[in-house]
């Protein structure tokens, strides 16, 4: 594991799930590999911590779940959006790129303009 | 193939019951499993050893308990979620698909709920008034404790008779008992109010200062009246009643403490009693015309004196709270004994003569039970059992409906079993297609409820107690939703005899699909049924059909068309003598008579066929009364001149004149029902006769100057009343008693709504004396139809039943008949095509139902025999068992049944041969 890894902020986990899954139905495992790829495992997240978030996500209706087979015949959970997932995506997506707009403001702010 | 835990699996899917929760858990635990061997696999792939694999694969995933719980505990919630939404959606999924169905035959539907809803909706509004009258408790405080106390007596003349108590016996009661914690007495009569708000007769209860404890009653402001005030001498004070309180006063606490001003003297107001507080019933010689509890406006006390002579005045109604474990029984002994006492007692009031010839004795009872009366209870019930009866006929027709249309469905059931729906998936399905229909008739069932318990009250007697309470509650709908499901629940289930052997259907094949023997009998059980419930029930309206034509062929003696009778009372401080009194009654009969449309005036003290009450012994001149003879004891009522004449009421002789009461002439008006008593045989005119005092009274004898040839004034069931006018003056001046303060009067019309002149009559009386209230207008035809009101309800309401039972019995064989003949269409054909005629066809079909009908018609002629005993209460001279009015219902329903069958006959005779051999 590289040393700078980067832990997942708080209530990101969401985000990086629904967006995950905007691409098509995967199960649990798929959504971590695939995290893994787009970041070149620099996001570190406990895996288990997962479950509960995709639970979480199918109770609030944002996800629906269905039993199917993995390419090797193993019996796994697909997770997929539903169409209020994907509303909710696109609504948390503008939400974090004004956060990190903002973020990104203060950060590149010169200092002593407020002094 | 079903196995009772099959048929469990199938009703739970059916009905979406939750999975249990281990299959929840284990869901989680199979999608955690997959994730670790997934990556142990991958890992394993990339090149690590087994075990460094499964170590950095759990590495990875982090505390596996801890995800494993939480996740758990959202999969869970999600899973109760979406099962109960599944439920609630499966639910109106299946109900969606009944009501599909039932769209699918409307007029099955539509006959089957109307005729559901009016079964339900009659059996409901009775149930209202029963649960009303006679099942809902006295308005008192563990009024299960309270007891009525009167002293009954057999009187020579009048039959039997309910007297109250005397004061002698009050206190003697009230000293002695060892049954009760506290005895009251109470009469019942108006109050004049006074003041600035108008003058207004209020009714009012006299009581013993006892009645509030006993009835453990509270007062809302200031005090009740307490033993001080109940004492002989002690100053008048009242406490308001909470309904005259609101209306008079308009709820102001600030009245306590105030003067009363009445017609008489004013009275100090010391308190407001609890809403609602009232007496049970008016006291004895009360007016019986409205028994719907008596509203008392103003209370005081009686101020009863313990230490005065002993009377033979019966005027207190009594009421005990029996101590806790005493029966009403025992109180009764306990009374009995302590009656039996009033001879050694009170000797100069109550001889031993007296006491057997009376038959003098005490009378205990539950309160409830004296107010509801002895009759009431049972009639209402019997009217129960008779709305019953239209509901069970009616749900015949139902269930016969549902044979029927099961019977259509048998190739569908078939069908639906042969590919795999089990029996409890059909239960199901005919569960809720049952239900369905059951519950909107139940609905619709409490609007008729509703609309018929508002006509109910109109035709109602007024003298049915507590009937003003009753009203649409959530006991209605819960008795109607009970009926509802009860009848829906066997409707659903009674396929499930069927369905067992229904793969038969289809072995049969597409051909007949002819029922066996099973469902044809039991639908010919369902006729007989009904037709002699049906008989029932009409013997039961014609009887009291019969009773009330001849309660109308009575002549009540007296002619009520065009006369308005209204009371008129004037205060005791502005008229002392009977003189007095007089000469303003004779100045307002002179103004009433000079009205437009007034053809004659008169009054009475009492009127016939309203409250015609009271008992006073006659003594006849110069013949006292034998041992064996049993002395009279009638009404002695006041009448001024004329009032024979307004009333219609034929007086032969001498009817006397204002000429009479000038010259205080005492000429008295009997009822030949009295003469014949007195004078049996003999001319009672000119004859001598009292009743104040006997032969010793200064009063000396009056002289008989009229006789009316008959009058029924109790009541037009009851025999003629015997009665004796007395006239409006004395014979002797400036006696003071039998005041003529309270008069009826009787205004004779020629117009077609009296009530009409109300208005002007108020307006004389006013310009007269403004004190003077008028209140109680009414037309003697009410009284007249009053009179009749508890039979001519009774009749109306069963004649409703039976009418109903006839044409749902009338549609039931209908509907038998036809389907009968259909099963026998090819029968009939051959037939037919061997030569019988159209005919002989025909008697075939009407004699099968003739034969059912018949079968019916003997089982309700006993049923009737026997239930109609409980009709005897309000049978006016008809008999049970009439048995003109038997067979007529009989024959009723045998040319119904031809009738109802006429048209299956027509159907049958017009098969064509051909056809149904052809098709067979």
């Amino acid at each position: 594991m590289p040393e700078s890894s980067l832990e997942l902020l708080r209530g990101t986990l969401d985000l990086v799930i629904l967006k995950t899954l905007s691409w098509g139905p995967l199960h649990g495992v798929g959504v971590v590999q695939w995290i893994e790829a787009v970041t070149h495992q620099q996001l570190q997240v406990e895996e288990g911590a997962l479950y509960p978030a995709l639970h979480r996500l199918e109770r609030k209706g944002w996800l629906e779940a269905e039993w199917g087979f993995t390419d090797r015949g193993r019996k796994a959970k697909y997770y997929q959006l539903t169409a209020t997932g994907r509303k909710q995506l696109s609504a948390e997506l503008r939400t974090w790129s004004r956060y990190t707009t903002a973020i990104g403001r203060v950060i590149a702010a010169e200092g002593g303009a407020a002094r | 193939m079903t196995e009772p835990l099959d048929g469990w699996r199938e009703v739970r899917r059916v009905f979406r019951l939750p999975l249990s929760w281990r299959r929840a858990r284990h869901e989680v635990d199979e999608e955690l499993a997959f994730h670790l061997e997934e990556r142990i696999d991958q890992f394993v792939a990339a090149g690590m050893s087994r075990a460094d694999a499964e170590a950095e694969a759990a590495r990875r995933f982090g505390n596996v308990e801890g995800y494993r719980n939480r996740t758990r505990a959202i999969h869970e919630a999600t899973m109760q979620t979406r099962q109960r939404s599944e439920r609630l959606r499966g639910f109106l999924r299946e109900i969606a698909h009944s009501a599909r169905v039932l769209r699918r035959t409307p007029t099955f539907s539509l006959v089957a709920t109307i005729t559901l809803a009016l079964g339900i909706g009659a059996a409901t509004a009775i149930f209202l008034v029963l649960d009303a009258v006679v099942l809902r408790p006295l308005p008192y405080r563990q009024s299960e404790e309270l007891v009525s106390v009167l002293q009954p007596a057999t009187v020579p003349g009048s039959g039997d008779q309910k007297w109250g108590m005397s004061a002698a016996g009050y206190f003697h009661f009230r000293a002695n008992n060892r049954t009760l914690v506290d005895l009251a007495g109470y009469r019942t009569g108006g109050l004049t109010v006074t003041g600035e708000a108008g003058a207004e007769t209020v009714q009012m209860g006299m009581v013993t200062a006892s009645i509030f404890p006993t009835l453990r009653a509270q007062p809302l402001h200031g005090r009740l009246l307490l033993p001080e005030d109940d004492l002989p001498g002690a100053a008048p004070v009242v406490v308001l009643g909470h309904g005259f309180w609101q209306r008079r006063f308009g709820g102001d606490p600030g009245v306590v403490g105030t003067m009363l001003a009445t017609a008489g003297a004013s009275m100090e107001i010391v308190g407001v009693a609890e809403p609602g507080l009232t007496l049970p019933k008016p006291g004895p010689f009360g007016s019986t015309a409205n028994l719907a509890g008596f509203g008392v406006e103003v209370w005081g006390a009686m101020r009863l004196d313990p230490a005065a002579r002993a009377q033979n005045s019966h005027q207190y109604s009594g009421i005990g709270r029996l101590k806790p474990g005493v029966t009403p029984e025992m109180a009764q002994a306990d009374f009995e004994a302590m009656t039996e006492q009033f001879p050694t007692l009170f000797p100069s009031a109550y001889s031993t003569g007296f006491m057997e010839q009376y038959q003098f004795r005490a009378g205990v009872i539950p309160l409830r039970d004296e107010v509801l009366g002895p009759t009431l209870g049972p009639i209402l019930w019997m009217l129960f059992a008779a709305v019953g009866l239209v509901l069970v006929i009616a749900f015949a027709n139902v269930a016969n409906l549902f044979l029927v249309r099961m019977e259509a469905r048998r190739r569908e059931s078939a069908i639906r079993t042969a590919l795999g729906a089990d029996r409890p998936r059909m239960l199901a399905l005919f569960l809720s297609e049952s239900l369905l229909l059951t519950t909107v008739a139940g609905a619709i069932g409490c609007g008729v409820a509703w609309a018929g318990l508002r006509a109910l009250l109109v035709i109602a007697p007024t003298n049915i107690p507590r009937l003003a309470a009753v009203s649409m509650s959530g006991q209605a709908i819960l008795f109607a939703g009970g009926i509802s499901l009860l009848a829906g629940l066997v409707l659903g289930l009674m396929p499930l005899a069927r369905t067992r052997v229904d793969v038969a259907g289809l072995r049969e094949g597409g051909r007949g699909l002819t029922s066996g023997p099973g469902p044809r009998r039991a639908r010919s059980v369902l006729v007989v049924g009904q037709v002699a419930l049906a008989l029932m029930l009409l013997s039961a309206s014609g009887l009291m059909l019969k009773s009330v034509a001849r309660l109308r062929g009575v002549e009540p003696g007296l002619e009520p068309a065009g006369v308005l009778t209204v009371s008129i009372s004037i205060p005791f401080s502005q008229y002392g003598t009977l003189d007095a009194g007089v000469a303003f009654h004779r100045q307002l009969h002179e103004r009433l008579a000079s009205l437009p449309g007034v053809i004659r005036v008169g009054a009475s003290s009492a009127l016939p066929l309203r409250d015609f009450g009271g008992c006073s012994v006659v003594f006849r001149e110069g013949r006292p009364y034998g041992p064996d003879e049993q002395t009279p004891c009638v009404a002695t009522p006041r009448a001024t001149p004329e009032f024979f004449e307004a009333m219609g009421i034929a007086v032969s002789g001498h009817a006397p004149t204002w000429i009479d009461v000038d010259s205080r002439s005492g000429a008295v008006v009997v009822t030949r029902a009295l003469a014949d008593r007195l004078w049996p045989g003999e001319d009672p005119i000119g004859k001598g006769i009292t009743t104040n005092g006997g032969p010793d009274s200064p009063f000396g004898y009056y002289r008989v100057s009229g006789v009316i040839p008959a009058l029924r004034a109790d009541g037009l069931d009851r025999p003629p009343t015997e009665v004796v006018f007395y006239p409006a003056s004395e014979k002797v001046a400036d006696l003071r008693s039998g005041a003529l303060h309270d008069l009826e009067y009787a205004i004779q019309t020629s117009l077609a709504d009296p009530i009409s002149l109300v208005a002007s009559v108020r307006q004389l009386v006013a310009e007269l004396n403004p004190d003077v209230p008028v209140v109680n207008p009414q037309t003697m035809q009410s009284a007249v139809e009053q009179s009749m009101a508890r039979t001519s309800f009774v009749m109306t309401l069963l004649t409703i039943a039976g009418a109903m039972a006839l044409l749902l019995s009338a549609v039931g064989i209908y509907g038998v008949i036809s389907y009968l003949v259909a099963q026998r269409r090819g029968e009939i054909g051959v037939r037919m095509a061997l030569g019988a005629r159209v005919s002989q066809v025909a008697r075939l079909v009407v004699g099968q139902s003739l034969l059912l009908v018949a079968i019916g018609v003997g089982l309700g002629l006993a049923g009737a025999m026997v239930g109609t005993r409980a009709l005897q209460a309000v049978l006016y001279d008809v008999s049970p068992t009439d048995p003109v009015v038997l067979a007529s219902v009989s024959v009723l329903l045998l040319g119904i049944a031809t009738l109802a069958s006429v048209g299956p006959a027509r159907r049958a005779a017009s098969v064509e041969p051909v056809e149904v051999l052809r098709a067979e």
